[in-house]
């Protein structure tokens, strides 16, 4: 963000049948006469020059829009800049959009890879099913009908979470996978799925691991198409991370 | 990605700065709003497929989306404690969708911020002073420990850059 400290001088050339420094000075003053900050007499007197200064009231017609503009910021918005980007926010967003599109790649090819040795489990479990075996059937979604949402930490101790939540959908609701390291300390942690509505389902719940790790796999008659989004608290209801999935 | 809507990058390039300052002056928190900026993107991305130009502007769908994520962030924010669902307040939660004029306002909110930002800080202060704070020149001199002269002189030469530089961005002709 350069600053010019250089103001763009206008080319006001004093019109020849005018005393220039009364223009001059008066044409300075024009900034202040559009904002409402002259007193009666200063006032008084750029209103006359502009009357008859056709050059002047030229400048004012292009000032004036300004005002009602400025409006719609707050001293505070102005004198701080804080609305204007921050120049290094467009780099970090490239780069963090740039790993979510690798990771949605990567996760699509993973996801394939696992479907496939399903499917190859599957095929060997139909040979033995002839032996007397059960099969586990239709146990893995297609991966494109996986919604997949990052951790976000809703207390300090979660910052350093790690992990995704995945949403696949049923004809019976919802069922939730999660796969998080480094989760705070707790004794036990619930998994909650929230609906649009404001329903709230226990999807699941589990104890404190060594690892801080978890893999878990929650369900809820929550439609995924009416899941806003899951949680994690502790045993006492604290938020500790959510998950909000991209819209169904 | 179907739908019309142009490339990840280039929507980024061009709407992270007005998402940024949309979401930021909602929410108030500088992290809080990249993340709106980052989810929109990302979202918008993941369902190109359902941008209808037909329907409305890229920007007004992008808007849609931040707007709404700033709504579940309100909502968020008020619905803790969770365990016992007390129902959000509903005037920050209203359902929020961006048509074409208001986005062209938010659009515009944001070229005045970003001209704003180029002006050198006395021109900003001798503007705020006699604008937003109503002092009069004399006030204003006052205050900056100059004279009114160069108040006035502060505040013209401001208001000229800012105009020149809206005219720039095509904001005003």
């Amino acid at each position: 963000m350069t600053t010019p400290d250089q103001p763009d001088r206008p080319d006001f050339d004093d019109p020849p049948d005018r005393p220039g420094g009364e223009h001059r000075g008066l044409r300075e003053a024009l900034g202040a006469w559009v904002l409402g900050a002259l007193d009666g007499p200063a006032r008084r007197e750029v209103e006359a020059h502009v009357a008859s200064c056709p050059d002047c009231a030229v400048e004012v017609g292009a000032l004036s829009p300004l005002p009602g503009l400025l409006n719609r910021l707050s001293a505070e918005e102005i004198v701080d800049g804080r609305l204007a980007v921050d120049p290094g926010l467009a780099d970090r967003m490239a780069t963090e959009l740039r790993a979510v599109e690798a990771s949605v790649h990567q996760r699509l090819s993973r996801w394939r890879a696992t479907a496939m040795v399903a499917l190859a489990l599957a095929a060997v479990a139909a040979l033995v099913a002839g032996a007397g075996l059960l099969v586990d059937r239709g146990a893995t979604a297609p991966p494109e009908d996986r919604l997949v949402a990052p951790v976000r930490a809703q207390v300090a101790d979660a910052v350093s979470t790690r992990g995704e939540a995945a949403a696949l959908a049923w004809e019976w609701g919802t069922t939730v996978e999660l796969d998080l390291q480094a989760l705070p300390d707790r004794d036990s942690y619930v998994l909650w799925a929230v609906a649009t509505d404001g329903t709230r389902e226990q999807a699941g719940t589990w104890g404190a691991t060594t690892g801080r790790g978890a893999r878990v796999r929650g369900a809820s008659s929550i439609a995924r198409q009416d899941l806003d989004h899951v949680e994690v608290t502790d045993a006492d209801g604290t938020v500790l991370m959510t998950f909000t999935f991209p819209p169904d | 990605m179907a739908g019309g809507l142009r490339s990840l990058e280039e929507l980024q390039q061009e709407f992270t700065g007005p998402l940024h300052a949309f979401a930021l002056r909602r929410l108030g928190d500088r992290r809080a709003a990249e993340e709106v900026v980052q989810d929109t993107l990302v979202r918008a991305w993941r369902h190109a497929d359902r941008f209808d130009p037909a329907r409305g502007s890229e920007a007004a769908w992008l808007f849609t989306i931040a707007g709404n994520l700033v709504i579940d962030r309100l909502r968020r924010r008020q619905a803790r404690p969770v365990a016992t669902g007390r129902p959000p307040d509903p005037d920050t939660t209203m359902p929020l969708v961006a048509d074409d004029a208001e986005v062209d306002r938010i659009l515009e909110t944001w070229q005045l911020a970003e001209a704003l930002a180029t002006l050198s800080e006395e021109h900003r202060a001798a503007i705020v002073l006699c604008h937003h704070r109503g002092h009069s020149v004399a006030e204003a001199a006052g205050v900056l420990g100059v004279p009114e002269g160069t108040v006035k002189s502060r505040v013209y030469y401001g208001l000229r850059a800012l105009r020149l530089r809206l005219e720039e961005q095509g904001v005003m002709g």
